[in-house]
């Protein structure tokens, strides 16, 4: 019961921190971001690309998706002296991919080169996204970015695929943590870290989006983004920066996911986002302390409901059936604010 | 400007009757070219009479599904759902009874539509994206059952085979199955866009809060497009289990149903034509570029965000607007 | 050349036309009102001034600066402030936050320009832990132009704010005008209620249908028999 409900905390954690890139980005544009669980992919697999040394194949083509993605995400955002670190930051991770696919760099780098690095790159391919299939449409009716949004979702994960092919792969810092049990004891170590590292991520952006300036002007572009823009908030950086940030929380999300699941493959985004997704919507969507609680509620009760009723075939439903509750019946979630149907 | 409306209404009859004759014509091409093949990437790709068929039926899949996106503006991602509901209901009774198969194909469409009724009546009222995503958990809540084998109906993930139903019908009835049913698909749609209701419709799609004030009952037409989408999804359902021969859990998946959904976007939301030329174009294009793999749904995905982009009402504009355009200009001249 | 000078701009939203080839000029210590009917064009010029409607055709030069072609947030770094129509204050915000971002372009806080804020409108010191949504219209008018001082702005511009205000509190809404404008802020000021904005400004501009129809000191204009028939209602 004890490790099922540690590893319904966990999975909940993981939850949670993808879900706060789904409600950070509705709360900002109102936009249902449905490639945000190829985005947590993608971040998976850049740990991966960054800590095991890949086929050239794989490595190039990585590395040449990574370099196109930052030329958008830099493209029109950032001021021009940002573009030209962000070249120079493009063609030094196309190097480092190629270097460690040759092995002439160093082989294996340490995880704490690789994290960073990957959170770094996932970042980018968030702000990309919103460049290329959403700034575009931010005026049109609700439905085309939507539209728009799943596209660039089947995008990924087939891009994801013909990269790195269908089977699944393994990630050996994930294998040596999931077999690591707390010390002298027969406790596994994954859970807790994985908790207290949701953990302490939330926490800090809880007091990134409470205290700091930016995260104050993240708030008041959220709630007005006309007056934002005559406070000479660049309302476009703050929406950039959004994605950003959610997409890095996915990565980690991604790499904790990965520790959870022991292995990574191209379409673990799609089922994760929605189960994100709904973790959002059930806390309240737009509302980040909800997005925590929804995530980790729904991890409990998947993990509880698949002991209860024995069947781990229906795992996958009892998400989607919250989801259509609370949307039914409660659309503002737990902690999520009224919203206002404009006239 | 009457006179000008009926010269719009037979230009646009022309079109149908144009796409109508070419598809009743592909059995004579069918008699002399059984097999149009031709090599491609180093694989053979091979058109006869199924292919013909399956367009036949995703354009009357369309249809249906655009009788939700573009007549009432509600995206639903769980179309394929209901398009499953049909094959399974037609699949389970086939194999349950010794009735001819034909019979059950209402019963699916109307099962189907019965469904769709309920899941409507429920959530309808919900905002545009929202609705977009109870549609898409009850598409993921029916796999989930289908692969569970709930009262060992279903078949779990292996499905139900109608292969056996499959031979006992020539390819030649099956295509001229698929065509008497979207010919119908695309009659009734059609007749529902130019009446009362159609008009209507268009005016809730466009400001639903205005046309409550002009006394149309909002709520009911939405619910009857809605379930009618499901009426045409269960029909064509069964029928296109019967083409591929199985019912499967993973044909109805979500990305069988952002499939359609591409269809009718690639098409134009609203227009029936559109839709129509989308999901046939569709059905031909994935059938040359089969040996494509991944790359298929790669370009697709980066197609459906460009088209959004630069035709946000697809490749051919809604019908209606244009028409409305020309008329507009009449009457200034006046 | 003056301090800052609109010189026939016109611009439209999407395909309409609104403004055509208006010609605005401020002085360094002047207070100019705009003033006209519904629809006239008035808050569409300020919008056009801050780079939020877009430009058909003029320039606008501000301090020897072309500011044509910036985006709104670069303005606001140039010096030109917008208190908006409807105030648009952050009502998930507290007063402080709100005031907090009216400096943003500060990254170091200056504790003293909070002390000026408060010293200007009292009231916002004994409600800077309250959301913004809590305060009455004229507070939340008050806090919308302190929070555009935060940034010291060298061009002040306003759009309607007496609009829906208890009459007492436009007295001392204006009176801040008027305190902001002797310390050294040029104002640009659209008012409705032409009686007020002609006693406070030095000049005045009237505009009709997106073009300006008479300009010249307030008093002249509050002489002109046309104005008088059409906006001052005697």
């Amino acid at each position: 019961m004890l490790e099922q409900i540690a590893g319904g905390l966990a999975l909940g954690g993981v939850y949670a921190l993808i879900a706060l890139g789904y409600t950070m980005v509705y709360g900002i544009i109102e936009l249902i971001n449905f490639a945000h669980g190829e985005i947590m992919m993608l971040g998976a697999f850049y740990v991966l690309a960054f800590s095991v040394s890949m086929s050239p194949d794989i490595s190039n083509a990585f590395a040449i998706y990574t370099s196109i993605a930052f030329y958008f995400a830099v493209d029109s955002h950032l001021n021009k002296r940002f573009g030209l670190y962000g070249i120079a930051f493009a063609v030094i991770l196309a190097f480092f991919f190629w270097f460690s696919s040759r092995k002439l760099f160093i082989a294996e780098i340490t995880p704490l080169i690789a994290i960073p690095l990957a959170v770094i790159a996932t970042a980018i391919s968030g702000m990309a996204l919103e460049r290329i299939a959403y700034k575009p449409l931010r005026n049109s009716p609700r439905l085309a970015p939507l539209i728009s949004a799943i596209g660039a979702s089947l995008f990924y994960q087939n891009l994801a695929q013909i990269i790195f092919g269908t089977h699944r792969y393994s990630l050996p810092m994930a294998v040596k943590i999931s077999n690591a049990k707390i010390l002298g004891s027969n406790f596994a170590l994954a859970p807790v870290l994985i908790i207290l590292s949701a953990v302490v991520i939330m926490i800090a952006l809880h007091l990134f989006i409470a205290k700091t300036r930016i995260g104050t002007a993240m708030r008041a572009t959220a709630q007005d983004k006309y007056a934002a823009s005559l406070m000479g908030i660049n309302v476009n950086a703050v929406i950039a920066m959004t994605f950003a940030i959610g997409s890095a929380l996915a990565a980690v999300g991604g790499l904790l996911f990965t520790i959870h699941q022991k292995t990574l493959w191209p379409y673990m985004g799609f089922m994760a986002g929605i189960k994100a997704f709904t973790a959002a919507v059930l806390g309240g969507i737009g509302s980040i302390p909800g997005a925590m609680l929804g995530g980790f509620i729904l991890g409990i009760v998947e993990s509880l409901g698949a002991g209860l009723f024995g069947e781990a075939g229906y795992k996958d439903a009892i998400a989607f059936v919250i989801l259509i509750g609370v949307l039914l019946f409660k659309p503002t979630g737990i902690l999520g604010k009224r919203s206002v149907i404009k006239v | 400007m009457i006179k000008y409306l009926k010269k719009i209404r037979e230009k646009k009859g022309k079109r149908w009757f144009a796409l109508a004759l070419i598809f009743a014509l592909l059995p004579l091409l069918h008699l002399y070219y059984p097999h149009i093949s031709f090599r491609l990437f180093d694989d053979r790709i091979d058109f006869h009479l199924g292919v013909y068929s399956l367009a036949l039926l995703y354009v009357a899949l369309a249809m249906g599904l655009n009788l939700s996106i573009g007549f009432i503006g509600m995206l639903d991602l769980g179309f394929a759902a209901f398009v499953g509901i049909g094959a399974y209901t037609l699949a389970i009774l086939t194999n349950h009874s010794t009735l001819p198969f034909w019979i059950f194909i209402p019963v699916a469409a109307l099962t189907a539509g019965f469904v769709r009724m309920v899941l409507g009546a429920t959530c309808l009222h919900l905002r545009g994206d929202y609705l977009a995503i109870v549609t898409l958990g009850f598409g993921e809540i029916f796999v989930t059952l289908l692969k569970n084998n709930p009262g060992g109906l279903t078949g779990g993930p292996d499905g139900i085979p109608l292969s056996l139903l499959r031979l006992s019908l020539s390819d030649l009835t099956r295509f001229w199955l698929a065509y008497f049913f979207a010919m119908l698909a695309v009659w009734t749609v059609y007749r529902i866009k130019f009446s009362r209701i159609g008009r209507a419709l268009e005016s809730i799609r466009e400001d639903e809060i205005a046309a409550e004030a002009m006394g149309i009952p909002v709520y009911r037409l939405k619910l009857l497009a809605y379930s009618l989408g499901g009426v045409i999804a269960g029909g064509i359902g069964a029928l296109l289990a019967v083409e591929v021969g199985s019912a499967h859990p993973s044909n109805y998946d979500f990305f069988e149903s952002a499939r359609i959904v591409a269809m009718v976007v690639v098409g134009g939301t609203g227009s029936i034509f559109g839709s129509a030329l989308g999901a046939i174009g569709f059905v031909f294009l994935l059938e040359i570029f089969r040996p494509l793999a991944e790359y298929r749904m790669l370009i697709f995905g980066a197609v459906m965000v460009l088209l959004m982009i630069y035709r946000p009402k697809g490749l051919l504009e809604t019908e209606r607007k244009r028409s409305k355009k020309k008329l507009s200009k009449l009457d200034c001249q006046k | 050349m003056s301090f800052f000078g609109m010189k026939n701009i016109s611009s439209a939203y999407g395909k309409t036309d609104v403004l055509h080839g208006i010609n605005i000029e401020v002085g360094q210590d002047e207070i100019v009102t705009l003033i006209g009917s519904n629809g006239a064009g008035k808050s569409t010029t300020l919008m056009t001034i801050m780079g939020i409607v877009a430009k058909t055709c003029g320039e606008i030069i501000f301090d020897n600066l072309n500011i044509t072609e910036l985006e709104p947030h670069e303005i606001v770094k140039r010096g030109i402030v917008l208190v908006p129509e409807g105030r648009r204050i952050f009502h998930r915000l507290t007063v402080e936050e709100n005031l907090r971002m009216g400096a943003f372009l500060f990254t170091r806080h200056d504790k003293s320009m909070f002390d000026k804020a408060f010293a200007l409108f009292p009231i916002l010191a004994e409600r800077r832990r309250q959301f913004g949504g809590t305060l009455s219209g004229g507070e939340q008018q008050m806090l919308a132009i302190a929070r555009a001082l935060m940034s010291s702005p060298r061009l002040l511009l306003l759009d309607e704010p007496s609009l829906g205000i208890a009459p007492k509190l436009i007295e001392r809404i204006f009176e801040a005008l008027h305190k902001i404008h002797e310390e050294g802020t040029p104002i640009l000021l659209v008012e409705q209620n032409a009686k007020l904005a002609l006693e406070i400004s030095d000049r005045a501009y009237v505009l009709e249908n997106g073009k300006i129809l008479i300009s010249g000191t307030s008093r002249e204009i509050a002489c002109n028999e046309d104005v008088i028939k059409a906006y001052l209602g005697i």
